[in-house]
């Protein structure tokens, strides 16, 4: 298994400056830039229960709190409580004499057996949507709260809206322009503008009295250093915290969660506006609209096998290199110097700061990420093969095709330890330095790049370079 | 197709009482009485080393469950040997491990359970998935042992029956398996 | 790092016709009722009961040693019945865990020493951590990474799951290779010349 999700080992580094395995890195078609989660935009595509897998619509969750109707956590230890059955004999309507049996529904935790039950609630006739939510004693006090800070924001952007307005009349038009569309859609969590709508209205404000503080606050029962804790009673830390509306002390308090609901998310680049990756509506599905992981796009390195190094001494490593596209690819690996890298991230920096202030149709708010400085110290020498590689294209039938029809590329056997589909083993000597514990290696890997998009004046085919981090392993002292 | 194998009686002696379904692909060794209604699947491991066990009825004991009565290393051999005694309607469930010395009723041994020497089980007790009990302790009633820090906590009613599954077993483990047929009488 | 060749000796497996490659020293109760699709490895020491019902294992599995896979069961109030285990393609399945789940998805990847409980259902493109416990009829939906006892959700996978997943199940069964007889000095490991049965 070691290998699969062993993504720190080849890091690459993104146009953020952040180093990141291949799997968590994005390519961008249209800037032709590696994009990582930190430098694209996340947005909320679908909102949806872990446990039904029900899609819920924005809107009903924001009023839900971002939690399920119908799906339960256990508060004793937090996993999903599932609905049993049981019959019960109960006299009938019609006829008290006679007993009916009726199926009543109670909730139990199949982790921790923690029922409903225990805590007294009653079993419930229906099977889902029976449970009542509890009473919040300041629920009301909370409501009229919300109410009168409501009206108060509302004047005091009626005043702000009055003043605007009154000022600059004159210059309607630039106002306009100023405040046109993609800003109103910008402000997207802000209540709508609309001065025109209650130019006449002025809404009366609740009066509120405030609450009074005192200093005196209730003091302990006297039995609190009497009497004996019994630990079961009482309710962990855990378990208090995840309901913080009533924090309940005891374990006989406890009253079932609410599950929280999981987010499907799409990303978008922040420069050029264009989606990253868009997952599919359902949340069952694995599939995705959108995918331009660079996993697909740039060629994947993993080393072979794990080697022991010695410090002064020159270990061969094999690094693996598979072309994912369905074009055949030119690969070279030229040297990385950490320092030229840090200045060419720093100059992108400062003209993508430049680029956005004329990106004036933008729907996203552009924020701009600073470039990181990442720790790229590269404790090991390394003896790049030169020359080209040339990796074949990705064909899916081989698989199913008995031959092994690959055809011939005359390789350096020095060069090119096996070849095999679309992959391709390469040997470096690693030496490490004097003063290493750990060994890391770094090197460019440039690649062609062939645009399927691309438009009749920009170029098929393009030449990429992308700095790419490995971690060897820890040096045996010899 | 030879003649389906019985146990080597040199190395186990296992007493079945009619109505159990014990499988004989499970691996024994010493001296074994299992009640009746008990469902022994195959590939379960009963190892009565240092003494007898008497299993009781209507118990479950799935694949890869392990009951060993073996004293802990280092002591010496005990006169007489020490019996270990396991109740009725309780539940070994897969890879569950056992060198308990004492086992009530009802009790649940849930999946990679473990319990160590000297510990003993009351009645309605649960032994969560891959906890692990290793002091000598008694565990009171309808105690529920799970997590990761293995939590305690009573319940208030004690685990549900498998009768009904233990009937569907009896009926269905004979076609696939050999079993082990019951003993009319002990041998002398 | 690529898979390493693991060899193994002609006479321990069985071979068949789909490609599917089940040690003998596995127990395959109910063979009848058990389907696996192709190109599935059963190591030693698997369980799967298919005597208590179907058990239908997906394409390109791998089914590590010690591993039980056995049908969950439900109650009714008629009495109790085994409900059919489907698991998808592409699934690893780690050392000694125990799959009691109702349905598990395609490229799933459950790691050693887990619990799967009864009915759980695992969606496709999940991770289950090493060393945990799915209580019963839980689901774990798709993307999710679930480690500990009771199982909580503490990651996500990537997007190119899927494709990790068939490529590491592929290779697994590529670099599962065939020899007349497994050398001695085999179970040390490399370095070891290796007699490849045509």
């Amino acid at each position: 298994m070691a290998h699969l999700f062993q993504g720190d080992r080849i890091r690459l580094l993104c146009s953020c400056g952040l180093l990141k395995p291949i799997t968590a890195i994005y390519f961008c078609r249209h800037c032709l830039k590696l994009r990582c989660g930190n430098c694209v935009s996340h947005e909320v595509d679908t909102l949806f229960c872990p446990n039904c897998l029900e899609n819920m619509p924005s809107t009903e969750a924001r009023l839900k709190k971002n939690r399920c109707a119908n799906c339960f956590d256990c508060p004793s230890c937090g996993h999903t409580l599932s609905t049993r059955a049981t019959s019960i004999q109960t006299p009938s309507p019609e006829d008290p004499s006679k007993t009916v049996a009726r199926k009543v529904y109670y909730l139990a935790c199949t982790s921790c057996r923690w029922t409903t039950r225990d805590v007294g609630l009653k079993d419930q006739t229906v099977a889902t949507g029976g449970w009542v939510e509890q009473d919040n004693e300041h629920y009301k006090h909370l409501q009229s709260l919300l109410e009168h800070y409501r009206s108060v924001a509302q004047q005091e952007k009626l005043e702000r809206e009055k003043k605007r307005f009154s000022h600059r009349k004159s210059s309607y038009l630039s106002l306009s322009d100023k405040y046109s569309l993609p800003s109103i859609l910008g402000r997207k969590s802000l209540t709508p503008l609309s001065p025109f709508a209650h130019k006449g209205d002025v809404s009366q404000t609740s009066e509120m009295t405030p609450l009074e503080a005192t200093a005196e606050v209730e003091g302990l029962p006297e039995d609190i250093f009497t009497e004996e804790v019994v630990l079961s009673s009482v309710t962990t830390m855990e378990q208090r915290l995840s309901s913080p509306e009533w924090q309940p002390e005891k374990t006989a308090d406890l009253y079932p969660l609410h599950k929280h609901i999981l987010v499907k998310r799409s990303l978008r680049c922040r420069h050029c506006e264009h989606n990253l990756s868009k997952p599919e509506y359902n949340p069952s599905s694995i599939k995705f609209k959108i995918q331009l992981g660079a996993f697909y796009h740039v060629p994947e390195v993993r080393m072979v096998r794990q080697v022991e190094l010695k410090t002064g001494v020159e270990t061969g490593v094999q690094l693996s290199l598979c072309n994912p596209t369905p074009h055949d690819m030119t690969v070279a690996l030229l040297p990385f110097v950490p320092e030229a890298s840090e200045v060419s991230l720093q100059k992108a920096g400062e003209e993508s700061v430049e680029g956005s202030s004329l990106n004036t149709s933008s729907l996203v708010r552009v924020v701009e990420i600073p470039p990181e400085r990442t720790d790229l110290k590269l404790t090991a020498d390394v003896a790049l093969p030169q020359g080209q590689l040339i990796l074949a294209a990705r064909d899916d039938t081989a698989e199913y095709d008995d031959q092994d029809s690959s055809p011939n590329y005359k390789d350096d056997p020095q060069v090119v330890a096996w070849r095999r589909a679309n992959k391709v083993g390469v040997n470096l000597l690693v030496t490490p330095k004097p003063d290493a514990t750990y060994v890391r290696v770094g090197f460019v890997l440039r690649y062609d790049y062939t645009n399927t998009v691309a438009t009749a004046t920009e170029s098929r085919t393009v030449t990429l370079n992308i700095p790419v981090m490995v971690d060897v392993g820890p040096v045996t002292q010899s | 197709m030879s003649a389906p194998k019985q146990l080597d009686p040199s190395v186990c002696n296992v007493k079945v009482t009619p109505g159990a379904v014990v499988c004989l692909e499970a691996d024994y060794y010493g001296e074994i009485t299992i009640g009746s209604r008990t469902v022994i699947h195959p590939k379960a491991r009963i190892i009565a080393e240092a003494g007898p066990i008497i299993i009781g009825e209507g118990n479950l004991i799935e694949e890869q469950a392990q009951i060993i009565n073996r004293l802990p290393e280092g002591s010496e051999p005990q006169d007489p040997p020490p019996v270990m005694v396991i109740g009725n309607n309780n539940v070994f469930e897969v890879d569950s491990y056992c060198q308990a010395s004492k086992i009530g009723d009802n009790n649940i041994l849930e999946a990679k359970s473990h319990i160590g020497w000297g510990v003993e089980l009351t009645r309605g007790c649960v032994i969560g998935s891959l906890c692990s009990l290793v002091c000598p302790q008694t565990v009171p009633e309808n105690t529920v042992i799970y997590g990761d820090e293995l939590h305690r906590r009573s319940q208030a009613e004690k685990p549900a029956s498998q009768g009904l599954q233990l009937d569907f077993l009896t009926k269905i483990l004979p076609n696939y398996h050999h079993l082990i047929k019951p003993r009319k009488k002990v041998a002398a | 790092m690529e898979l390493e060749d693991s060899y193994y000796p002609k006479a321990q497996y069985i071979e068949t016709a789909t490609g599917n490659r089940v040690s003998r020293a596995s127990v395959l109760c109910g063979s009848q009722n058990i389907v696996l699709s192709g190109k599935v490895i059963v190591l030693n020491g698997v369980i799967i009961r298919g005597d208590l019902a179907n058990v239908r294992v997906g394409r390109h599995c791998v089914i590590s040693s010690r591993a039980v896979i056995r049908p969950p069961f439900k109650k009714f109030s008629k009495g109790v019945a085994f409900f059919p285990l489907h698991i998808g393609d592409h699934v690893y399945i780690g050392e000694g865990s125990i799959i009691n789940a109702a349905a598990v998805g395609s490229y799933v990847y459950i790691g050693k020493n887990c619990v799967i409980g009864r009915r759980c259902v695992l969606k496709d493109c999940c991770m289950i951590a090493d060393n945990t416990v799915l209580p019963p009829e839980t689901v774990v939906p798709p993307f999710a990474i679930y480690t500990g006892s009771p199982a909580r959700q503490t990651g996500d996978l990537p997007e190119a799951t899927q494709d990790l997943m068939t490529d590491y199940t592929r290779s697994c069964y590529h670099h599962f290779i065939r020899v007349k007889d497994l050398p001695p000095q085999a179970r040390e490991g490399a370095n070891v010349a290796r007699l490849v049965d045509v």
